[in-house]
């Protein structure tokens, strides 16, 4: 087994780590391979920058936020009938 | 992810109270946002429509039930989950998403490395000259080429993508509302991402760097 993970198996690690996942010996190794490997700097780089864009993306949805005004009546008739209509 | 506790806890005694304007209320504010869930769970808009319509009746008939452990709105978002797995189950279109996780799945083109494992120079992550995700987003093209792959996730990754980066929930409540594990969370959540970011790269290589 080597000493530290190489770059294919870093890479794997990158959300664990993120998460707060990683522990003991495999976190300080794959801490001192990202402190040493730039181009696996670049991916959690990159991997974090596209989180950030999925929580930014819903406020830019196209699709409306509030429903159509008579798609709210219909769910309330349904809520209004009895029980057994419901069903 | 939800609004202050007590203007949910005032509006549920509201509709309890039979209070109708608060009921329409409640649906106006959460109907998109639920349809939202059911869809990354269907990924079809009419099982959908169907699961959120389910749901409310659900949600009406257990508020009494509701015992304010979780927010509302994840309560909510919990009936919306199981009735949309229902569904889809009866739909016999389900795949449990743990053995989605369990699946293997090279997050990195393997030919990006070496016999060692290592990076191969000429296939290293580019550097993003990006600005902010606002600025990005502000790139049509981005926009719909991030959309379109979250599309085309498998259910499972599109899933928990949808929750955690979409809508902002805690890994708990991923893992609850879909009934996975931590570690398979987080292995459909690298994957998901990891595909976003293959997306996003490319849009970016169309598109020039960000100046």
């Amino acid at each position: 087994m080597s000493i530290l993970p190489c770059c294919r198996d870093a890479t794997a690690l990158l959300t664990e780590d993120a998460e707060g996942a990683l522990e003991g010996v495999a976190k300080v190794k794959f801490a001192v391979h990202l402190s040493i490997c730039s181009a696996c700097q670049r991916l959690r780089s990159q991997l974090r920058t596209t989180a950030a864009v999925l929580r930014e993306l819903p406020r830019r949805a196209r699709e409306p936020r509030a429903p159509d005004p008579a798609q709210v009546d219909a769910i309330m008739k349904l809520l209004e009938a009895p029980p057994d209509e419901r069903d | 992810m939800s609004l202050p506790d007590g203007e949910d806890d005032a509006l549920v005694d509201r509709i309890l109270a039979g209070d109708q304007a608060a009921l329409r209320a409640l649906i106006e504010r959460e109907h998109a946002t639920l349809l939202r869930f059911a869809r990354a769970i269907t990924r079809e808009s009419d099982l959908a429509e169907e699961a959120v319509q389910d749901a409310w009746v659900r949600i009406y008939r257990g508020l009494a039930r509701f015992e304010k452990r979780s927010s509302l709105r994840t309560w909510m978002a919990r009936i919306v989950v199981n009735r949309a797995k229902t569904l889809v189950v009866r739909a016999a279109r389900w795949a449990p998403l743990d053995k989605e996780a369990e699946t293997h799945e090279d997050v990195i083109d393997p030919s990006c490395f070496g016999k060692l494992g290592f990076w191969i120079s000429d296939r290293q992550p580019a550097q993003w000259h990006t600005d902010t995700p606002e600025r990005l987003l502000d790139r049509q093209q981005i926009r719909a080429a991030i959309e379109a792959r979250i599309e085309e996730l498998p259910a499972g990754q599109r899933a928990v993508l949808t929750l955690r980066d979409l809508e902002g929930w805690s890994s708990e409540e991923v893992c609850n509302a879909l009934e996975i594990s931590e570690s398979n969370q987080r292995v459909l959540l690298h994957r998901a991402r990891a595909r976003v970011r293959a997306a996003l790269e490319k849009a970016l290589g169309e598109e020039g760097p960000f100046e």
